[in-house]
């Protein structure tokens, strides 16, 4: 999908903020995990975290960096008009945000389905297709409740 | 409104935002050629902390601030910056739409709410010339509201100040008003006379209030907190409105619903004003039914407290004019004002007075229906420890009362002509069991003092035979040393000058006021505090008063004065004035019941002297009789007989005999009103259509 915006100067830094955030969230996706408990130092989101079997991090900072990272692809891709994106990455600053407020413990599922959504961001700004784009964000509204969570309605 | 930035200096806008696009996207929108020719020079950080060090040191007309940067969320960014730069307008601009968010931001103090993606240039622009605009007038407003509290300020001070001048001048006014009601006065001054009187007491009313309000606004009146009596100021509080309700036939009754203490620590005078002033208005603005004071204990914030529930049934209040009933200078409305007068501060007062003493008051109404004024007042005491009462203690205050009239001992002789007066006296004295022996002019005076031992001497000044000054400055020179206390109504001070001179100790104004002369007694006898005695007691003045006055043989009945239905009578006396000069509802029918036959008697000397114009003793008799019509608060005749004494003085026979037939009907009027067995409840009822 192509976005309406047509300054092709703003659209350029765009993309590249863009897909930097998703890195990052990449990153911190996968410093998350059912085991991971508060603790500790957190690498901050300008140092690459560091990976090991030992590494223990909190996770409502790892969420907060998520969150933010989604707030900003969703905020930028609706002044440019990529609704697409702007829906995938606003569920993912949904269940972020709620996973903070409301103090879900990550679960595989939903390290998952957020690793899944961060990947569908990254297709649709490389312009590919999304398959299973509707069934993918019901999921998305799905799996909060599942945990004890509201979903985004 | 013309931009008033269009021909100045551009704009200086700082953005603080974390998103690299979103950065770049404003300043394009802000410097793209657009329908605004507004010039904005953009300056962006990053985060929260560097925004806010950009601002210590530099200067920007407005901020744009995005709620979620990275050091910093939410509204928590705004208040923050708000704190660090109250004084720039800040405008949120965020990729948050949420109105809750946007409301709560609004009212955190940002100047507006953008959500980007729904921006263009011309909108931001718009919107920042206005966040501009806005806090401009805000910043003169908060600036004017400071000049106008300030103003005000001043101005209660003013009022404080000059109130308080006013007062003392009012004071003389009244004062001057009072002694020229002692002058001879026609009818037509008479009356000016008393419209300008009552126009003054209602002023002083109005300076009060406004003396009281300015005083509160001004944070400079005082509260004297003491031990006072609950049940006293309850009967205050009932003998002041009673009568006021009584005037207008409605039924006024004070209602315990618990027990309450005697004994209180608050500042009664307060609670007292308080009080008058909410059932003042009950009373005001009820035209028929009740108006009830329901008193209880009860606790405010966990002290001990008495709640006052004043209930009506008048004209109650709309729920805007409740709204607005304690606002300073508020009516319900223009006809309310115009009905019932009044300068709409008494609630106010009465509110702020409350909260002052510690407590507080509301109430609920309904428009047609009546109004219930809820007050609450601290005590300061432990009920649990008091005394307490379930309903009005009369017995109590009347013996308070009493054990302040002190009982005396002693020969008192009494100069006085005129038999009236003389009764008059002599009941007032009969309580306090003194010996009272009366003569009728100064010479018996002189004679009775020289042979027996009176400890006093009561002198009324003008007596025939012999005055009382004269007789007075006999007794001096024959060696007699003990008090003389002259009895006068002229109480001018040259008047007084002379009765000191003369020898007097003291002088008393007529119509003697029995407060007056038990503490004039208290000064000049030797007194003790003894218990009441049987013959004082209260219900033997109740019988008394039941007892049906004796008709005069010689007078004819009359229905004229009665009332006829609801109707009001015009009544020849003033039963207020009677009940001030003499107090005891008892003494003044026993009083009354022996004027008839003094009247008559008067009257025929009097008519004798006139008939062969004899001046001296048309002064004589017609200051005699001034001093009955006086007495009994008959204001026509007493401008009538003064007119008489004073022609008498100035040997102007020719009006003796027009005076004299005016007096004569005045008095058969006020005979055949006493001769009716319910006179005393007639001029009760009617004491607000004295002739």
């Amino acid at each position: 999908m192509k976005p309406v915006f047509d300054n092709e100067e703003l659209l350029e830094i765009f993309y590249e903020e863009a897909n930097s955030l998703i890195n990052e969230m990449k990153q911190d996706i996968s410093l998350l995990s059912p085991a991971t408990q508060t603790v500790a130092p957190v690498p901050s989101s300008d140092e690459p975290p560091v990976l090991s079997d030992h590494a223990v991090v909190d996770q409502t900072l790892i969420l907060k960096r998520l969150f933010r990272c989604a707030h900003i692809i969703r905020t930028n891709s609706q002044s440019v008009g990529l609704d697409h994106l702007e829906c995938i990455s606003g569920a993912l600053e949904h269940i972020t945000k709620k996973s903070i407020d409301e103090s879900i413990v990550m679960v595989n599922d939903i390290i998952s389905l957020l690793l899944e959504g961060v990947e569908a961001c990254q297709k649709l700004l490389n312009h590919e297709e999304v398959f299973g784009y509707e069934a993918l964000t019901k999921r998305f509204n799905r799996i909060l409740p599942s945990y004890g969570g509201q979903s985004r309605e | 409104m013309e931009d008033s930035h269009v021909s100045k200096e551009p704009i200086r806008a700082l953005l603080i935002e974390d998103s690299v696009f979103a950065t770049r996207h404003t300043q394009k929108m802000l410097t793209d050629e657009s329908e605004s020719q507004i010039e904005i020079q953009l300056e962006c950080v990053g985060t929260l902390s560097a925004g806010l060090t950009c601002l210590t040191g530099d200067c920007f007309d407005v901020v744009l601030l995005d709620l979620m940067l990275p050091d910093s969320k939410g509204v928590e960014t705004l208040s923050r910056a708000r704190a660090e730069m109250p004084r720039t307008p800040i405008i949120v601009l965020t990729g948050i739409g949420d109105e809750k968010l946007a409301i709560k931001a609004v009212r955190e103090g940002a100047q507006d709410y953008l959500v980007k993606g729904h921006l263009d240039g011309n909108l931001l622009k718009r919107s920042i010339l206005y966040a501009i605009e806005r806090k401009t007038s805000e910043e003169a407003l908060k600036q004017a509201k400071q000049h106008a509290e300030n103003a005000n300020k001043a101005k209660s001070q003013f009022l404080a100040n000059m109130s308080h001048e006013i007062r003392t001048p009012m004071n003389g006014i009244i004062g001057m008003l009072d002694l020229a009601f002692e002058e001879p006065l026609s009818d037509t001054v008479y009356n000016l006379l008393a419209t300008c009187k009552s126009s003054t007491n209602e002023l002083m009313n109005i300076i009060n209030d406004i003396l009281d309000i300015s005083k509160i606004e001004a944070g400079k009146i005082d509260i004297e907190i003491t031990d006072c009596s609950f049940n006293k100021m309850l009967l205050d509080i009932q003998s002041l409105m009673e009568s006021r309700a009584t005037d207008k036939n409605l039924e006024f009754s004070i209602i315990f619903d618990t027990p309450v203490p005697d004994q209180i620590r608050t500042d009664i005078t307060r609670v007292r004003q308080c009080l008058l002033n909410i059932i003042g208005n009950a009373i005001k603005f009820t035209d028929t039914g009740f108006v009830h004071l329901h008193v209880s204990a009860d606790k405010y914030k966990n002290s001990p407290a008495l709640r006052f529930v004043t209930e009506d049934t008048g004209i109650g209040m709309t729920w805007e004019q409740q709204r607005h009933i304690f606002d300073k200078f508020s009516q319900a409305d223009s006809s309310i004002t115009r009905k019932f007068g009044g300068t709409g501060l008494g609630m106010s007062i009465t509110k702020q007075l409350t909260e002052l003493l510690g407590g507080s008051i509301s109430l609920t109404s309904k428009n047609g229906k009546g109004s219930t004024f809820s007050m609450v007042i601290p005590v300061g005491i432990d009920v649990a420890s008091q005394s307490l009462l379930s309903n009005l203690d009369r017995t109590m205050a009347m013996q308070k009362e009493k054990s302040h009239q002190t009982t005396l001992s002693g020969n008192i002789l009494i100069a006085e002509d005129n038999e009236v007066n003389q009764e008059v006296v002599r009941l007032m004295l009969d309580k306090t069991g003194v010996h009272v022996t009366i003569v009728d002019d100064g010479r018996k005076a002189v004679e009775a003092a020289s042979s027996g031992d009176y400890d006093l001497i009561l002198m009324d000044v003008h007596m025939p035979n012999m005055g009382g000054l004269e007789a007075t400055r006999t007794l001096r020179q024959n060696g007699f040393t003990r008090p003389i206390i002259a009895l006068t109504a002229d109480v001018m001070k040259d008047h007084v000058t002379k009765i000191l001179a003369a020898g007097c100790d003291a002088h008393l104004s007529k119509p003697v006021n029995r407060k007056e002369l038990f503490s004039m007694l208290n000064t000049y006898l030797s007194s003790e505090r003894t218990p009441m005695t049987d013959n004082n007691d209260p219900k033997q003045a109740k019988h008394d008063e039941s007892t049906p006055s004796h008709c005069s043989p010689n007078i004819s009945q009359t229905d004229s004065f009665l009332p006829t239905g609801d109707d009001v009578v015009e009544i020849p006396i003033d039963w207020f004035v009677l009940l001030e000069n003499i107090e005891d509802e008892g003494v003044i029918i026993s009083v009354v019941d022996a004027l008839p036959g003094n009247i008559r008697d008067t009257l025929q000397k009097l008519s004798d002297a006139t008939k062969i114009k004899a001046s001296s003793e048309v002064e004589l008799h017609a200051h005699s009789l001034k001093g009955v019509s006086t007495m009994l608060g008959a204001h026509r005749l007493h401008a009538k007989t003064h007119q008489l004494e004073c022609a008498g003085k100035q040997n102007n026979t020719a009006i003796f005999d027009p005076l004299f037939d005016e007096i004569q009907q005045g008095f058969d009027d006020v005979m055949a009103f006493l001769s009716q067995p319910d006179w005393a409840e007639i001029a009760k009822k009617n004491c607000n259509h004295v002739l």
